[in-house]
């Protein structure tokens, strides 16, 4: 297994610096205004989510199951489907294309988060097995790369409104902006809701317990609330502009915190994973 | 009146309001330890830390909120205001997706939007057909031709979906019934027998087995390191004719048995069976239940007090005496019999084996695996995750499915189109730009 490490560990490393020459390449494009450097960064990405991909596959089969279970497992994976997820968004909406100043960095500090976390194989609880739990699992890494592209939207909202920076040229229209970023809420919130109910359905097929209020759950579920009340006043309020992206920034916050700090803080069921 | 509280409740400012208040609450509840799933010691200790706040979280109930009067209240308000709301979006969907076309027309939004072909109708179907707008109703003169009529749908089934999951919650929590049980191998539970722990809903019936039950075997299964990896019980229930079912269930894979479903729970370990005689002769029987290691080299270890014996008794055990394996039957029990502080006695003891213990002459005459069981009878959860999935659907019409529409109108020289973007509007102008070019296209084909 050492060996096996070695080369787990260099595949990482691998894509960690095809990853910054990415982030280097999209930055520069962005505030430079110059579109073939940010066009250019798109190759590294796709090199970087190959290997990465193969370093993932890699240690699944090492492991025998899927990276749902260890902090460095499900880093790593978030870091990948997080660039997966972008460049498909990419293709279908154009206009979100200037999100990878802030989605490209952030997998690279979780695959670098994931990289320094220790990476032990653990052994599958006997109740982290089944469908669910994976589809639980998956939701919710596909849900934050969905928010985070949100959370780009509504920045660039606030920096346009604020500010007078050259390169903010390259963002659409605020109003394409604010737009886009219901838009990505919305998702968001389709991926969220869809994690907590499998996670719900597994609960019950493990504790017989479709919801426990443990911390997770209850930070999840004020989550999704925040969310909720967000497209709420969206839709029926015609919240728009500076104070959504504000609004939305909120919600992001409580995001992060259900996501990575309430397991770390917090004994659950769930801080199995994250321990 | 009832006009005005159906429209006291449906009010945006208080719909916002009652999601407010409930996520509030949901944020208090995790601030503020709740009965149910606090541990004592660590509840009294937060009371003690925080007498100040006391009367106050008394009064409103804050410790156990979930079931206080004004967060049912609450919940139910927001169920009423669900149902209305839902009624509502239905009668809105209907009119959206099947209503008459003139009505698009006021619409202000269209201005701007729209343009002259000479095309036939046929023509005009085809092209719009292409791009993905279908037509789904029309009246002499005018005709709408949507795409992903079914978006129109999305925020009825949103409100529809919460509602149903709401009000069986609501069910569940009214009417659940869910019992413990700790057995060991060989051990009889009779319908009559009282739970290790039972919860019940305030409007349901003691929780009471059918017929009796029996734990005949249980097999744990062990990771290569250590660490549980399954456990399996064999069990046989009895009806009081004497028929005997017999049932085997494991760790996620729940057994279902006459309207009960059964959950094999994670912990399990050994009861060991000690007789103990002391000097005068007089012998007494004891059971020491002792949750199972995990580890070979590891035991696990348990405090014990008894009528019987004037002292404490400390115990662990390994899995194996030999220390090899954690699936062995030749568990080894080490105890220690303390006087105040003072160690009196220590004894290790396998299977059919006996020594000195302090005053005692002990000896361990049999043992048994035991393992955790949950029963449950909990009709209705079935719903609530429907009630999840019919928002899920919802929430996915409303954002992935954006409905756009074309109003084709006959004018004196050919059609009048006229594009409905909806909120999305900005977003689809590129596609409204390139339908408009695809007709007019095949408008100069001819």
């Amino acid at each position: 297994m050492d060996k096996e490490f070695v080369v787990l560990t260099a595949m990482h490393w691998l894509a960690v610096l095809l990853y910054v020459i990415a982030t280097i390449a999209t930055t520069w494009g962005i505030i430079f205004q110059r579109a073939k450097a940010e066009r250019a960064a798109y190759y590294p990405v796709l090199v970087g989510l190959l290997i990465h991909g193969l370093a993932i596959g890699f240690w699944w089969r090492a492991v025998g199951h899927g990276p749902y279970i260890a902090r460095y497992e499900i880093l790593s994976a978030m870091s990948w489907v997080m660039l997966a997820i972008f460049l498909l968004f990419g293709r279908v909406f154009p206009l979100v294309r200037p999100a990878s100043i802030l989605v490209y960095p952030t997998a690279l500090l979780l695959i670098g988060l994931a990289i320094f976390c220790n990476p032990a194989v653990k052994a599958l609880p006997p109740t982290f097995r089944g469908i669910w739990l994976v589809l639980h699992v998956s939701f919710y890494i596909i849900a934050l790369p969905t928010i985070l592209i949100a959370l780009a939207l509504s920045l660039g909202n606030v920096l346009k409104a604020r500010t007078a920076y050259p390169w903010l040229v390259r963002l659409p229209e605020p109003e394409d902006l604010d737009l886009l970023a219901y838009r990505f809420a919305g998702f968001g919130f389709v991926f969220w809701s869809i994690a907590m109910l499998t996670g719900a359905i597994w609960a019950y097929q493990a504790w017989g317990r479709f919801w426990g209020w443990d911390p997770i759950e209850t930070w999840s579920l004020v989550t999704w609330g925040g969310f909720g009340i967000y497209l709420h006043l969206r839709r029926f309020f015609n919240l728009a502009g500076e104070r959504a992206a504000a609004f939305f920034i909120v919600c992001f916050v409580l995001a992060v915190v259900a996501l990575f700090f309430v397991p770390l803080l917090e004994s659950s069921v769930h801080s199995e994973y994250f321990r | 009146m009832r006009f005005d509280i159906r429209r006291l409740l449906t009010a945006r400012t208080s719909v916002l309001a009652l999601m407010s208040i409930l996520l509030l609450a949901v944020v208090l509840s995790y601030i503020i330890p709740q009965r149910f799933s606090t541990p004592e010691a660590e509840f009294v200790k937060w009371q003690a830390a925080h007498r100040a706040w006391l009367p106050v979280i008394e009064f409103l109930g804050l410790h156990r909120l979930f079931s206080t009067p004004w967060f049912v209240g609450l919940l139910a308000v927001f169920w009423i205001s669900l149902v209305f709301a839902a009624k509502a979006q239905f009668r809105a969907a209907l009119v959206r997706t099947f209503g008459c076309p003139c009505s698009a027309v006021t619409a202000p939004e269209l201005d701007g939007d729209s343009f002259q072909v000479d095309l036939s109708v046929g023509q005009l179907a085809r092209g719009l057909q292409r791009a993905g707008y279908f037509r789904i109703a029309a009246i002499s003169g005018a005709m709408r031709y949507v795409k992903h009529p079914w978006g129109y749908w999305g925020v009825f089934l949103l409100h529809l979906g919460i509602m149903v999951a709401v009000a069986a919650s609501l069910f569940i929590a009214a009417t659940e019934k869910r019992g413990a049980l700790r057995l060991a191998e060989g051990e009889l539970h009779l319908p009559s027998s009282p739970w290790l722990v039972e919860e019940r809903g305030p409007f349901a019936s003691p929780f009471r087995l059918p017929e009796a039950v029996r734990l005949d075997r249980l097999t744990p299964e062990f990771w290569e390191p250590g660490g549980l990896k399954n456990l399996q019980s064999e069990l046989s229930f009895i009806a009081p004719d004497g028929v005997t079912t017999r049932r085997s269930l494991a760790l996620a894979a729940i057994l279902d048995y006459r309207g009960l479903r059964i959950y094999q729970e994670a912990n399990f370990g050994h009861v060991f069976y000690l007789r103990f005689t002391d000097r005068a002769g007089v012998t007494g029987e004891v059971a020491l239940d002792l949750a199972g290691p995990i580890e070979a080299a590891r035991p696990s270890y348990g405090d014990f007090d008894f009528a019987e014996i004037p002292y404490h008794l400390k115990a662990k055990y390994y899995a194996d005496a030999a220390r090899e394996t954690l699936v062995s039957d030749n568990p080894q029990l080490v105890m220690r019999l303390i006087d105040r502080e003072t160690v009196i006695g220590e004894l290790a003891l396998g299977i059919g084996e006996g020594g000195l213990l302090g005053p005692y002459q002990v000896r361990l005459v049999r043992l048994a695996r035991w393992a955790g069981f949950v029963f449950l009878q909990t009709p209705g959860v079935s719903a609530v995750f429907a009630g999840f999935a019919i928002f899920i659907l919802g929430v996915m019409l409303n954002y992935f499915t954006i409905p756009r529409e074309f109003l084709v109108q006959t004018t004196g020289g050919g059609y009048r189109v006229t594009w409905n973007g909806s909120k999305y509007r900005r977003l689809y102008l590129a596609e409204y730009r390139r339908v408009e070019e695809q007709l007019r296209q095949q408008e100069r084909n001819g």
